[in-house]
Order: C-alpha cells, then sequence, then structure tokens
C-alpha cells in the first residue's frame, strides 16, 4: 500500500480512536522520516528528491493532526464522514456562550485593570481549566465503541475551537503587555 | 602528492572524485567555513592562520575587490565603497534599508527598482553581490586547503530569517557559483556541533545573539534526531545595536549632536565596539575618541553599558518567552541552554539569559565558530560521506506563511512553527459571476492586516472558465522545501486551470539578474556560461547513475521484475553513452528520460522503507511480550 | 611484511580514531581505479573481517585486507602539509609510476 492512499492513523500503523499513544506516535514519526527526509536524498536524483519532499510532507502532516486533540478530533469526524466546518448540527448552549462572551469581555478589558499580566494569568487559568474539562468531555464522546449519533462530537469540538481562540487571544496580548 | 584523508568505512572513493563539502556561516560580523577531515569537524584558516573573515567588502575604482581584514581596514579612511554588515539588507527594501538604524555608514542608488543598491565608485551593488563576494573568498580558502573543488556547501542564515531573506541568501550562492546542499539554521547548526560532542538527549534552548541578528530555538534531542519545537528571534537585533548605542552616547558626551559624516560614524562605531570588548573583562575602560576631527577622552563602565544595552537584552527575552510557549515547554524542563554568536560574549548578556531561564548558559563552545562547525558536520552528510548515520534535523518555518483575503485581511496557510517541508491546500472561490481572474497575494509574518505582515509576492491565476460566483473551487498550494523555501501553485480544480510560481519575493532578483551577475562575475568571467551548464549536466548525470548504480544493487532484485530492469540498465547505458559528450540538452533529456523510467523504482524503494521502519516497531513489541 | 607509520601519522591517526568516539583502527589497502591503475584506501575500521591481516604500529591498529597487502609492502605512512593543505602521504616504495596528482598509481 502507498503512503498516499493511507489515511493519518494508517501512516502511523495506529487504531482509528481519539486516544493515542503518544509515545509512539512520536517515535514512529521519528522512524519514518528517517526513512523520508529530504536529508537522506541529497545525492539523488531530482525525482527521488521530490518523492522525499512530498512523502515528508505528508507525514509531517499527519503528525501534526495527531499530536493536537482538536484537529484529532475534527480528523477522526472526518474519518466517520462528518465536516465539523461545514456542519451547523445543534446548537451551543447559551450558558456556554454566555461564558464565551464574558471571557471576551474580560479579556478585551485587561488593559485597563489595574494589574494587566495578573489578571490575564487569572483568565488564562480559567481557559486552561474550562479547556481541560471539555477535553475530557470529548474523550467520553469518542470513547464507546457503538457511537452512531456524532453530533455530541460536533458539539464538544465546536466548543474546543472557541478555547483555542481564546487561547489565541491571550497570547496575542501577552505578547503586548510584555 | 595528494594528501588523503580517513574515510567512513567503504567510503574511499575514486581519485579525483572526493565529494569536498563545506558549512558556510555567512554572518553580519565575521563568516567561516569549516569542513569535516578524517572524521574530524574544523573551520579552516586562511594563510595567515586567520579563521574568522570579516564581512566586509572592499570596492576600488579599478574593479578591485577586497573581502576581509584587507577590507576592514579601509573601513574608517573610505566609508562610502566599504560594505559591512551587509546581512542586514538581505531581502530586504529601500524603504526597510531606511528602518534599519539610522546613521547608515554608506549610501543607496536610489532609483525605481526594488532591490536596494549601494553606491560604490565601481558602480551600484546589491546585497546579494556583496554577499557572493565573502562566499568566493570562503571558497577559495576551502579549495586551497582541500585541494580540490566544493561539491557543495551548507550556508546557514539566521532561524528568524524570512522567504525573501532565505532567496537572497541562495541566490547568493548562485552568484559565486556554490552548490548549496541546503540552507541551515544558524542554533539548529550550533546544536549539531554541540549535541554530536556530547551525545545529548532532551530539551535544549540555543540563544544566538550575532552582529545582526537574534535567535532562540528550542530542540529536542532523541538518538541523533533533532527536532526544532520552536522557534523566534528578531532579524535586526544584535551586537551592532549595542555599538550604536554606545557611539550615541559618545556622541552625546562628546557634545556631537546628530551631525556626524560618514568617517566619525565610522570611528565612532569602532571606539564603541572596543569599548564593548573591553568591559567584557574589565570594570571600566578609558575612552579615547581622537581622528577625524574628533577630540574626546572619558570612562565607559559597566554600569553605563548595562544602562546603554539593557533594554536591547530585554528585548530579546520576548522571543524566549514565546518560543517556550509555542514549543510548549516550561523553563524547568528545559536541560541546557547554549549560548552562540559573538555577543553572547558580553558579560550583562549572560547574566539576564541566565536569569531568563533559571540556570547558568553554556559557554564552553566557542561561540563564533559553532556555527560553521555545525553546518560543515550537515554539509559532510549531505555530500553521502556518512551514510550509515542516524543524525537528522527536523526544522521548522520561523514565520507564517499567509494569503491576502477579502478586506486586506490575512489568512493563515501554514503556521509558524510547523515542521518542513510542509505543503497545504486551501480552497478559495470566485465571489463575481463570470470572474475569469483571480489574484493570490503571497504573505509571511503574524498580524492580521496585510499592510503589517511581509508581502513575498503577487500572481495571478488567469482562464478560469466563466461560472457563476461561488461555482469555481480554486485550491491554493503552499509548499516549503527543507531549505524553508516556498513554492505556490493555484488551480481551478473543475476544469484544471493551473498557475505556478517559484516564490520571488518582491524584493527579490529576478533569474536574469542573477545569470548576469553570475555572468560578469570575476571567477566565471573567462568561463562561458553554456560551459557552465554543460558541466552541470554532466554532474547531475553522474549524481543520478551513481544514485540509480546503488539503488539498484540494494533492492532491484527485491522490487523490479527482470524485464523492468532491463529497461533501466538501457536507460542508464543511453546516458551513459551521452554524458560524456558536449550537448548539455541531450544529457538533460537522458537524464529526464531515465528519472521517467524509474519513477515506479523510486516509490517502491520508498514505500519498502516505510514498510521497514514500521515492521521495526512490531518486532521489538513482539519480542517485549 | 612491514608497514611503518611516522610519529606525526601515528599522533593524528590517534587523535582522529579518539575523536571519532569508535572503531578498532584503521584500514590501509588499494583498489583498482583511477587514471592510472591503482588508488589508496584510507577508511575507518568498524569490523575487522576474518581474512584481514592486523598489524600493531606505534601503538596504533592497523588493517589490511590480503590483496593490498603486496601492494603496501615497505610502505610508510606519514602526514603532512602543503600550503594550507595537509593529510597523510603514502611513501610506498613499489609505485613506478603515479598520477600527475599522485591519487592513484601503477606497480
Amino acid at each position: 500500500m502507498t503512503l498516499q492512499s493511507q489515511n493519518h492513523y494508517q501512516i502511523f500503523d495506529l487504531p482509528v480512536a481519539f486516544d493515542v499513544d503518544g509515545r509512539a506516535l512520536a517515535e514512529r514519526y521519528r522512524q519514518l522520516q528517517q526513512v523520508v527526509h529530504p536529508d537522506k536524498y541529497a545525492n539523488a536524483g531530482a525525482q527521488q528528491q521530490r518523492l522525499a519532499v512530498q512523502h515528508a510532507a505528508q507525514i509531517n502532516d499527519a503528525f501534526q493532526v495527531l499530536k493536537d486533540p482538536l484537529l484529532r478530533a475534527k480528523y477522526l469526524l472526518h474519518l466517520k464522514g462528518v465536516d465539523v466546518d461545514a456542519t451547523n448540527g445543534d446548537p451551543l448552549e447559551p450558558a456556554f456562550l454566555m461564558e464565551q462572551m464574558e471571557l471576551r469581555e474580560r479579556l478585551g478589558a485587561v488593559r485597563e485593570t489595574p494589574a494587566p499580566v495578573a489578571e490575564l494569568a487569572v483568565i488564562a487559568a480559567q481557559v486552561a481549566a474550562r479547556r481541560e474539562t471539555l477535553l475530557s468531555n470529548l474523550h467520553d464522546c469518542f470513547r464507546a465503541s457503538d457511537v452512531v449519533d456524532w453530533r455530541p462530537a460536533v458539539v464538544g469540538v465546536k466548543k474546543l475551537q472557541f478555547m483555542y481562540r481564546l487561547q489565541d487571544e491571550i497570547d496575542r496580548l501577552e505578547d503586548e503587555l510584555v | 602528492m595528494a594528501l588523503l584523508q580517513i574515510s567512513e568505512p567503504g567510503q574511499s572513493t575514486a581519485p579525483h572524485a572526493h565529494r569536498l563539502a563545506a558549512g558556510i556561516d555567512l554572518g553580519t560580523t565575521n563568516s567561516l567555513i569549516a569542513t569535516v577531515r578524517s572524521g574530524q569537524p574544523a573551520t579552516l584558516p586562511d594563510g595567515e592562520g586567520r579563521h574568522l573573515l570579516p564581512s566586509v567588502v572592499h570596492y576600488a575604482a579599478s574593479g578591485e575587490v577586497l573581502v576581509g581584514a584587507a577590507a576592514a581596514a579601509l573601513q574608517v579612511s573610505d566609508p562610502l565603497n566599504t560594505v559591512s554588515s551587509v546581512k542586514r539588507f538581505m531581502g530586504r527594501g529601500l524603504e526597510d534599508v531606511g528602518s534599519l538604524g539610522g546613521n547608515l555608514p554608506y549610501e543607496f542608488v536610489t532609483v525605481d527598482d526594488p532591490v536596494p543598491r549601494i553606491k560604490t565608485v565601481a558602480g551600484p551593488v546589491t546585497a546579494v553581490e556583496v554577499s557572493a563576494e565573502i562566499l568566493k573568498t570562503l571558497e577559495q580558502r576551502a579549495q586551497a586547503t582541500l585541494g580540490g573543488p566544493l561539491t557543495g556547501v551548507v550556508i546557514t542564515v539566521p532561524a528568524y530569517f524570512d522567504d525573501a531573506q532565505r532567496q537572497a541568501t541562495k541566490d547568493a550562492a548562485r552568484v559565486a557559483g556554490l552548490q548549496v546542499l541546503r540552507l541551515l539554521n544558524e542554533p539548529t547548526a550550533a546544536a549539531v556541533a554541540y549535541g554530536l560532542d556530547q551525545e545529548a538527549e532532551g530539551v535544549y534552548a540555543v540563544y544566538d545573539l550575532g552582529g545582526g541578528t537574534f535567535d532562540i530555538s528550542i530542540l529536542r534531542l532523541n538518538k541523533g534526531v533533532f527536532e526544532v519545537m520552536a522557534t523566534a528571534g528578531d532579524s535586526a537585533l544584535g551586537g551592532d545595536d549595542f555599538d550604536y548605542a554606545i557611539a550615541h552616547w559618545l556622541m552625546a558626551q562628546a557634545g556631537l549632536g546628530d551631525a556626524v559624516n560618514h568617517r566619525q560614524m565610522r570611528r565612532l562605531l569602532q571606539v564603541a565596539r572596543q569599548a564593548k570588548e573591553q568591559l567584557s573583562d574589565a570594570e571600566q575602560t578609558h575612552v579615547e575618541l581622537t581622528d577625524y576631527g574628533l577630540d574626546w577622552h572619558g570612562v565607559l563602565d559597566r554600569e553605563q553599558l548595562h544602562a546603554l544595552i539593557d533594554s536591547l537584552v530585554q528585548k530579546t527575552l520576548l522571543p524566549c518567552k514565546r518560543a517556550l510557549r509555542d514549543a510548549g515547554i516550561g523553563i524547568d524542563e528545559i536541560r541546557e541552554i547554549v549560548m552562540v554568536g559573538g555577543s553572547t560574549r558580553v558579560p550583562r548578556v549572560r547574566d539576564m539569559v541566565g536569569r531568563f531561564f533559571q540556570r547558568s548558559p553554556l559557554v564552553n563552545i566557542d561561540p563564533d565558530r559553532v556555527v560553521a562547525i555545525g553546518a560543515a558536520i550537515q554539509a559532510d552528510i549531505l555530500a553521502g560521506n556518512k551514510p550509515d548515520t542516524e543524525m537528522l534535523l527536523l526544522d521548522v518555518i520561523p514565520l507564517s506563511l499567509g494569503i491576502e483575503t477579502m478586506g486586506g485581511l490575512v489568512e493563515k496557510v501554514i503556521p509558524r512553527n510547523t515542521t518542513i517541508p510542509v505543503a497545504k491546500a486551501q480552497d478559495f472561490t470566485t465571489f463575481k459571476d463570470g470572474q475569469s481572474a483571480m489574484a493570490i497575494h503571497v504573505v509571511q509574518g503574524e498580524r492580521e492586516l496585510v499592510t503589517d505582515v511581509r508581502s513575498l509576492a503577487r500572481f495571478e491565476l488567469r482562464g478560469i472558465p466563466p461560472m457563476v460566483a461561488g461555482a469555481a473551487r480554486i485550491r491554493v498550494t503552499y509548499q516549503v522545501d527543507a531549505d524553508g523555501l516556498l513554492s505556490v501553485s493555484a488551480r481551478e480544480e473543475v476544469t484544471g486551470v493551473q498557475a505556478g510560481i517559484q516564490i520571488k519575493p518582491s524584493y527579490g532578483l529576478t533569474d536574469h539578474e542573477i545569470t548576469r551577475m553570475l555572468g560578469e562575475s570575476m571567477t566565471h568571467a573567462r568561463e562561458d556560461i553554456a560551459a557552465r551548464m554543460l558541466r552541470e549536466q554532466q554532474v547531475e548525470a553522474d549524481r543520478v547513475l551513481e544514485a540509480l548504480r546503488g539503488a539498484l544493487a540494494e533492492d532491484g532484485a527485491r522490487l523490479l521484475s527482470a524485464d523492468e530492469r532491463i529497461a533501466i540498465e538501457h536507460q542508464m547505458t543511453l546516458l551513459d553513452q551521452v554524458h560524456q559528450g558536449v550537448d548539455g540538452n541531450a544529457i538533460k533529456r537522458a537524464i529526464d528520460d531515465l528519472e521517467q523510467i524509474t519513477r515506479e523504482f523510486a516509490a517502491r524503494r520508498m514505500n519498502a522503507g516505510i514498510e521497514r521502519a514500521l515492521k521495526g516497531h512490531k518486532l521489538t513489541e513482539f519480542s517485549q511480550t | 611484511m612491514a608497514i611503518t607509520l611516522s610519529d606525526n601519522a601515528a599522533q593524528r591517526i590517534k587523535t582522529f580514531l579518539a575523536n571519532r568516539g569508535k572503531g578498532v583502527g584503521l584500514r590501509l589497502g588499494v583498489k583498482t581505479t583511477g587514471c592510472s591503475g591503482l588508488a589508496y584506501v584510507l577508511e575507518f575500521v568498524d569490523e575487522v573481517a576474518p581474512e584481514d591481516a592486523v598489524f600493531e604500529a606505534k601503538g596504533v591498529t592497523i588493517i589490511i585486507d590480503p590483496k593490498s597487502l603486496v601492494y603496501l609492502d615497505g610502505t610508510e605512512l606519514d602526514y603532512g602539509k602543503d600550503g594550507l593543505n595537509e593529510g597523510f602521504k603514502f611513501n610506498n616504495p613499489n609505485v613506478k609510476d603515479t598520477c600527475g596528482c599522485g591519487e592513484s598509481f601503477t606497480v
């Protein structure tokens, strides 16, 4: 079987699941790069070099996706035939959206607080804690082997996406404040 | 009598076929070249025993070009024709040049040209040409030392160099007539030099403060694999800025105001630099400003120096913080901090970095030479002199690559710190009925507005057949190779209309200009371009044949049918026949034909390698149970 | 059978082996190739083959394959400088003619 026809899990010979053995993933990633990386073909013909770039890029991409829980969850749903970005799915519950808005407002007002760096750290801790809860919920959504309804998982992924965006915003503010 | 070096087992080459390779540290202040001989990497000195080549080039009216110490000696007496710190202008436009610290010691030609040109008596020169002179001088040194021409070189660049700056560096190598095996990030090179010494495992930070650039890289070392987890930096911050800060203080002390001429400025920078270096050992130093109408004496002590440079050193700590965050690593997880670059000799830098990382940084390797040494080790491997090595460098892009979307916003296609090589595709659509073309603007940077990031290139996908708005599916693919260089292609998926470009940065030289420079360059003046192309094709033919012979010996029996093998060998014979001839095009055609016929074999070999790699883990798992 | 090392060569070989961190000694040999017939082989050795001849000279282990022995009898290995270049030199009494560069020779 060629690499191109394999999904990200098959590339690393890992079971298709939300839980991934991080050590096995990293180990196999390194083993595969030892074979395909363009540095191993510095003396080969142009064609072999192109092939190496393509394979190394594909393995890098698969590794990035499987390493990150959000990208992994989206990819897993994609394998189940669900495209999260194209699915409207169930609306997120108002309580969650309210909380998001509150957090955003607090972030927006960080600069005006007496101790912006400390305030940012408080918000960051809160976001991190929420993120952990959402992740563990997502684990539960994927864990059952006989899932037929992926809607709870889609909702979980969408919520997690909100948290990632908040984190980006926190990182950006942190850079600006220092 | 030829002088021989010791090879790795089984790697003795035929006479005259040595794969001589070198690593080059093309620095802001100094440049070096290093190579591996008899298994030992070392920087190469010139005839007078000097390893560091000052990155200074002097142009005389006669057309004579001086490089290094001889040029540096003319800096104060002939500042306008003596170009230094040219690395700061690589891949930069005229508007950037103005913002690179005022008081420039030489002048730029103001013409309507995206590439800035420095005015000299020998005519205008670009940063690429100046860098090419430095590269040529280093190459000559290597040839004299190794007794033969170089097969290829690895050139280091700051990790934080963007695509335009990398492309400019590669262009300089082309103008110098060098084959670039790889552009390698400086901190990664330093880690290689250091890591192989110590057989280190774990997470390391490399803090690299050079003359004009700053990088921080966080790497994970594991069984010979160097995985860069994150990199950050500032490609316009370095020891030069310390010198400017001191020079401005001296100007204020001497009551000079801002009205200093080019010579006085060079002199001020020279004195500032000496004072800075002396304060690395002494608590205070006596400063004498003399010559060129300058007359001031005084004392500079460490406390004053700190007041001048602390904010600059502080500026390096923010990228350190960002790199840690991007790597997802806490300060306590860092095993060691490796200090690289001449500017890390300043004790204050060591103190502040040590305080930030909460441990004393490693300073036991010569910070000037370590980057060139690492590049030499990588060059030796890429040239094929060490086939059994497990060493592998997995690097990242330092800045996000994006595309302009509606409303002047940037959509990120490849985020910063993504491992290279990488390819990412993004789909776009038309927004008007019957729209037949789509402009694609490629940018690099982290900000959200196009006006705040660097423009790399613009191109257009034309010939989209008339469709209603939103019906076309335009797939834009970004591919970054192992040098960190980007190429972009676009394709309308419904009809297959295609447009692709090798990214030529907006501030880059055109291929035409590079060919012209090649023609003009001194060493190649006598040599016909056509003859050069022919030789390149012959070298390529040798390379392809040698690689294929090795591949056949290894996998031919296993992966090819008898017929397939005969067909490949037949095509190899054809290439062998034409490759000593004088027809470069015929050689190229024969190479292309051979590559065509071996495509399937190449793919099978790679897949077999992948299977073997994965089988390896299955076997170990089996034996463990 | 006599193969000798100059003091300088022995010193260098020891240093190079130490820096490499592994390897049991140095292989000397000749192989057929080049513009003038034969060329020298100078390689680190990680594994000694059963048919190899093994010598000890000035604290350095020298390994030679049997086919090369006859061409190298009486050879002295030296280390020297030529301008910026430096490296090993074979002083081989069996050599009748070398090519211009000295990288290959006939016996």
